[in-house]
């Protein structure tokens, strides 16, 4: 049923394709074909047994006259003006009397310059179409209903190959359904019990050629009667300047040998096959089978002709309501997916949480969220080397997406690294924080059943390949490996539209990120002008405080209780505390106020400015000071000496050692993973004071933080900790403590921001 | 030259500064007079009357700022009298435009009464020599 007829005896794989099957210079021997100069009408071709119907042999340049009833002359040179490729029924007796076989049915159409009547025995099984005896309108009414009544695609598949095996009465009527890469496969089947089902079975593209794909798209319906019969060639009035006979919508259009042999080994010994058009491309075939030689009448082949076209707009629907409910349901899904990662206050999670729900929505095994330096994995997903490679295809290509059900063939290198995966669909969606969202497809090792091994035979022969039609139509089985199911329409949709979900949703979320950071730095510099302000105004009543103690102490002068002289120191202390504790905060405010001045400098060039204000020019006698030199630093002069200032100071100030030791210098980042990554520069200020607690460490960097009492260790304002951790936050770096080695401290810092660190998805 | 006991102006809206900064100057000159305004509006049009040997200016007042005071007053009227600013603030900018205004001096007042006091009688010393 499936190949298709070629003209010439002889083929090669290289002119298959081009045989011109139409052009065969032969009819099926049941029926006669007259063939008239459109212009002249006179005869041209006619089949070589054509004096068996007519009574005499006809000679070519007759006219129409010489062959037919008046009234059927009248019709012909009517339909001549006609358009050409529409097959005209003429029914009743249209040979003039005397002809021995007078033909129950005929018909004519005009094609390629030519007018071709054919003449066709009449109907072996009465004027009704059986088994009910319905008339065709009747029946095709029936057929429709029946088409209606199936909702499903393969509801219909089976309502169709009913309705054709009622109407036809062949052995076998199947549904075949053309696939990727052009073979087919049996979608449906109606079949007489004593045969076996073929349904699902699949066949090779090579099975119908292309030219025969092109007949099919042209004219529907094309039936051999007998497989067997001897073909009658046809004569033509100019055998030698005459062109073939072009016989594309003829009933009886010979069979090529090859697709002879093939029927024949399949056992078939006639066949229908009527096409499935859906938008101009052939969709699939109605193919019927039957294993004795059958002939159709007009009507009947009409009445499956006409089922094929009524079937064409169901498919359609079908298939198309059937895609829709799919593509619906995951739409939902999706809508779904999107509206709770969007209602999370953190991306990340929301993506981790709902993973299974947005592989569902693609049918994935597994999908990766690709951010910049990594990759979120959920599900089945290759290694972290296939995600990059697909990655960097997807930024080759220009819709934004790609996708393949190979990607083995596609990565051949990469093949361990699969993890059993095949298929991906990826989209790109070009943010920083999410590159692209891949889905995954685990490998689909699927047997396909082949109607016999799919490969052309070759017979040799002395002039290279004889193509030779399959032999055994046994059933093969083929397994199918390194390929996941195809991506459909509905899921290269279905991406494009989680891209354009995720994109808006990072938008927004960009956006917000925004907002939220002009909030902050907008609440920063409040802060700090807030602090400013505080401490600056807090600054004038202390003052007036500080100078009416001092007026008041000289009014009581001297003071007439000691208990009056106790009052007034306390008050003296409390404002001086005060003093101090309002001066750390407007030190404070200022380390986080005024702009960085970056520049380039020696650590022991600012960490001896900062000594000296903390202790004197020269250096107190008491204080042993180390300063590491050729260490270059940058940052802002001033804050830096602000901060080493106060560091060294603490560090003086916390200390009982009779020798008092600090040692100020750099030390390898590779030794404080916990404050620092990799490539910054850790300055450490080490001293031999009285250390800080473990559990404390932390506490000590809060502003007015003292571990100690007021009146201990001189009576630090608890403002300097807080001061260098601003100064150093503010060069982005990080400070932290640990224990020095000989129970003193150690206060580490850098002054960049860590190279190796990014805030991505949160 | 006359022999009479030299006169201060000082333009100060804070007691406890006036009161810390006449016993300071009282303590070089104790026969002084000195004359306070607490508030540019208060102040004497004219210092024809007066005739100040030094005039010292407070910068932040209730409803006037002291330098501006210090620009009208060194273009509307020849007061030759010295003039030193004497403010909390630190704000470099708030000196040079004193100078530039033609103060003769800008000093911070110390926040310790004692280095106050100290403040007040070296910037006044100079210009209040006895009999100068």
């Amino acid at each position: 049923m499936i190949r298709s007829d070629a003209s010439e005896s002889v083929v090669d794989t290289t002119n298959c394709d081009r045989e011109p099957i139409h052009l065969p210079g032969a009819i099926q021997p049941h029926g006669c074909l007259l063939a008239f100069s459109l212009k002249a009408r006179t005869l041209t071709h006619w089949s070589s047994h054509a004096d068996q119907w007519l009574g005499v042999a006809p000679r070519g340049g007759e006219s129409l006259a010489e062959f037919f009833t008046p009234t059927a002359v009248a019709r012909l040179t009517a339909l001549a003006d006609d358009r050409p490729g529409i097959v005209h029924p003429l029914g009743g007796p249209i040979l003039r009397t005397g002809a021995p076989r007078q033909a129950a049915d005929a018909a004519a159409h005009v094609w390629s310059d030519a007018l071709i009547v054919e003449l066709e025995e009449g109907p072996p099984d009465g004027r009704g179409l059986a088994p009910d005896n319905l008339s065709l309108p009747r029946r095709l009414s029936l057929a429709n209903q029946h088409f209606q009544a199936s909702s499903t695609p393969d509801g219909l598949y089976d309502a169709i190959v009913r309705e054709v095996r009622e109407i036809s009465g062949y052995d076998r009527v199947m549904l075949y359904r053309f696939l990727k890469g052009g073979h087919g496969a049996v979608v449906g089947e109606a079949v007489d019990p004593r045969f076996g089902s073929f349904l699902g079975l699949h066949y090779p593209a090579t099975d119908i050629p292309q030219q025969a794909r092109q007949l099919y798209v042209l004219n529907p319906i094309r039936s051999i009667a007998d497989v067997n019969a001897e073909p009658v060639v046809l004569r033509s009035v100019n055998p030698l300047s005459s062109p073939p006979l072009d016989l594309s919508f003829s009933a009886f259009r010979a069979v090529s040998p090859i697709h002879v042999e093939y029927l024949q080994n399949m056992g078939v010994a006639a066949s229908m096959s009527i096409s499935l058009v859906i938008d101009g491309e052939l969709w699939g075939l109605i193919a019927c089978h039957h294993y004795s030689p059958r002939v159709l009448t007009f009507d009947r082949r009409a009445a499956c002709e006409m089922l094929g076209t009524l079937a064409g707009p169901y498919l359609t629907t079908r298939l198309d309501s059937e895609a829709g409910k799919l593509q619906a349901t995951r739409r939902s899904l999706l809508t779904e997916v999107m509206h709770d990662v969007a209602s999370r206050p953190d991306f990340r999670d929301g993506l981790r949480d709902r993973a299974p729900q947005l592989r569902r929505v693609l049918d994935a095994d597994g999908v990766v969220f690709c951010r910049r330096h990594d990759s979120l994995p959920f599900g089945q997903t290759p290694s972290e080397t296939v995600v990059r490679a697909i990655e960097k295809r997807l930024a080759d290509h220009p819709d934004a997406v790609w996708s393949t059900d190979v990607l083995g063939e596609e990565f051949p290198d990469l093949a361990e690294d699969l993890s059993g995966v095949a298929g991906c669909l990826a989209v790109a969606t070009e943010a920083s924080d999410l590159s692209a969202v891949i889905f995954f497809r685990g490998e689909y090792a699927r047997e396909v059943r082949w109607a016999g091994e799919p490969t052309k035979v070759e017979t040799p022969t002395a002039e290279g390949g004889r193509l030779s039609p399959r032999h055994s139509f046994a059933e093969w089985r083929d397994t199918v490996r390194g390929q996941s199911i195809e991506w459909s329409a509905s899921d290269l949709v279905l991406a494009s539209e989680v891209r354009l979900a995720l994109i808006e949703l990072l938008s927004r979320r960009a956006a917000n990120i925004a907002r939220l950071n002009d909030e902050l730095s907008r609440i920063n510099s409040d802060l700090s002008s807030f602090a400013y302000a505080a401490s600056h105004d807090l600054r004038e009543p202390l003052r007036g405080l500080n100078q009416a103690i001092f007026l008041l102490r000289r009014e009581l002068h001297p003071a007439p209780t000691p208990q009056l002289e106790d009052r007034l120191v306390a008050i003296e202390q409390l404002a001086g505390r005060m003093d101090d504790l309002v001066g750390g905060l407007l030190r404070l405010a200022r380390a986080g106020s005024s702009d960085l001045q970056y520049d380039h400098f020696q650590l022991d060039e600012v960490a001896r400015e900062a000594a000296e204000m903390v202790l004197g020019r020269p250096i107190r006698s008491d204080v042993d000071l180390q300063i590491q030199e050729g260490v270059p630093v940058s940052g802002d002069f001033l804050c830096v000496r602000e901060l080493l200032t106060n560091l060294i100071d603490n560090a003086i100030k916390y200390n009982r050692s009779d020798r008092i030791a600090v040692s100020i210098g750099v030390e390898e980042a590779a030794n404080h993973s916990a404050g620092a990554g990799r490539g910054a520069m850790v300055f450490v200020v080490e001293d031999n004071g009285i250390g800080i607690a473990p559990e404390l460490q932390k506490d000590v960097f809060q502003i007015f933080r003292r571990l100690h009492l007021p009146g201990e260790f001189g009576g630090g304002t608890g403002a300097g900790l807080a001061i260098a951790k601003k100064v150093v936050e503010r060069h982005g770096g990080r400070i932290w403590i640990e224990s020095g080695s000989d129970g003193g401290s150690k206060l580490l810092f850098t002054l960049s921001p860590n190279p190796t660190e990014d805030e991505e998805i949160e | 030259m006359n022999n009479s006991p030299p006169t201060v102006f000082v333009l100060e809206d804070s007691d406890l500064d006036f009161e810390l900064q006449t016993l300071a100057i009282r303590e070089l000159v104790p026969e002084a007079r000195i004359v306070r305004a607490s508030d540019c509006c208060n102040a004497p049009k004219s210092f024809e009357e007066i005739q100040p040997s030094l005039i010292v200016i407070d910068v932040d007042l209730p409803s006037c700022n002291g330098l501006a005071f210090l620009e009208k007053m060194r273009k509307s009227q020849s007061v030759s009298a010295p003039v030193v600013v004497f403010s909390t603030s630190t704000d470099a900018s708030n000196e040079s435009r004193a100078l530039s205004a033609g103060a003769d001096q800008y000093c911070v007042k110390p926040v310790a009464a004692a280095a106050y006091l100290q403040a007040v009688r070296s910037f006044a010393s100079p210009y209040l020599a006895v009999g100068g």
